[in-house]
């Protein structure tokens, strides 16, 4: 349950980074504090991690680019 | 002269049959192209319907205290290969991939010769040991085995993740291309190549999948790099 929690908030870390048209315009609205999530990307993240055990270890293991 | 260097992950991923693809598809694009083969396998000169028996290469010419490009080939006026050769010492020098002489041995070219330089690198499935190129491309299969390998490894600036044979039907490959479009958002190209019998059949031709079928998905792929390269270095110019 823990591992699964640490996955799901790697996952959530990175997708702030990696929707980077959102994040531009977010920043060109000056709305820097808008807590944008792409839940649906989110969601199939997690179903991979469920999916496939090897694939969510690896991902935690990883300091980058989850930290 | 723009210098690309072409490694797999592991061994198996396609990197010389992309190498001998893109060389064609930049020659068909009006440019001009060497192509050197780094890796002891010798492979990358069958793509090019060079004689299997012939024992010609850079290393040979090396090790016999020759000049490294006397052995370069043409195919046309546009595309030069250079094969790595058979030796007959089986060990090879520890020195003879050694970054720095690369560097070295490229500033002897004349500079007007080739606008690009394509190196097929032997596979590295260790932290990589960074190449003097201007890009350098990862060829991976979406698959446990180069997650696994990737996990380890530090990329830097201008290098790029190239996923060759995709499946789209595949649970797992599909798993994983999501994954890493998260995970190596920076350095993954936005694009695969797609798996195509074009590609091992063309091999079997002693051709580039470009040039056997440039109509096929893998053809398409390999397209798409060489436009993504064209297009990169022309801003950069």
């Amino acid at each position: 349950m823990d591992a699964e929690k640490s996955f799901n908030s790697a996952v959530q870390n990175k997708l702030k980074k990696y929707d980077e048209d959102i994040s531009s315009l977010l920043e060109n609205s000056d709305l820097t504090e808008f807590d944008y999530r792409n839940l649906a990307q989110l969601d199939r993240l997690k179903a991979i991690g469920t999916r496939w055990p090897l694939l969510a270890e690896l991902t935690l293991s990883q300091r980058e680019p989850f930290a | 002269m723009i210098c690309v260097a072409v490694q797999g992950c592991r061994g198996g991923t396609g990197a010389s049959s992309i190498v001998a693809g893109l060389a064609q598809a930049l020659v068909n694009a009006g440019e001009r192209v060497l192509c050197i083969d780094l890796d002891p396998h010798n492979l990358l000169r069958l793509h090019f319907n060079h004689d299997w028996r012939d024992g010609h290469g850079w290393a040979n010419a090396v090790n016999n205290g020759q000049t490294w490009h006397t052995a370069a080939f043409a195919l046309g006026s546009h595309l030069h290969f250079l094969p790595y050769g058979h030796s007959d010492i089986d060990v090879t020098p520890t020195n003879i991939l050694h970054g720095d002489d690369w560097r070295q041995r490229l500033k002897e070219l004349d500079e007007d010769a080739y606008r690009w330089v394509l190196l097929d690198l032997p596979a590295s499935s260790c932290a990589q040991d960074h190449f003097p190129a201007d890009v350098t491309l990862t060829v991976v299969h979406a698959d446990p085995a180069c997650h696994a390998l990737l996990a380890k490894r530090q990329f830097q600036e201008n290098d790029y993740l190239l996923i060759n044979h995709f499946a789209p039907s595949s649970l797992l490959q599909n798993d994983l291309y999501t994954l890493w479009q998260a995970q190596y958002s920076d350095c993954l190209l936005p694009w695969a190549i797609h798996q195509d019998e074009a590609m091992f059949e063309a091999l079997a031709h002693k051709r580039s999948v470009t040039a056997y079928r440039s109509d096929c998905l893998a053809a398409q792929g390999i397209r798409n790099l060489a436009a993504w390269l064209l297009a990169r270095h022309e801003e950069a110019a």
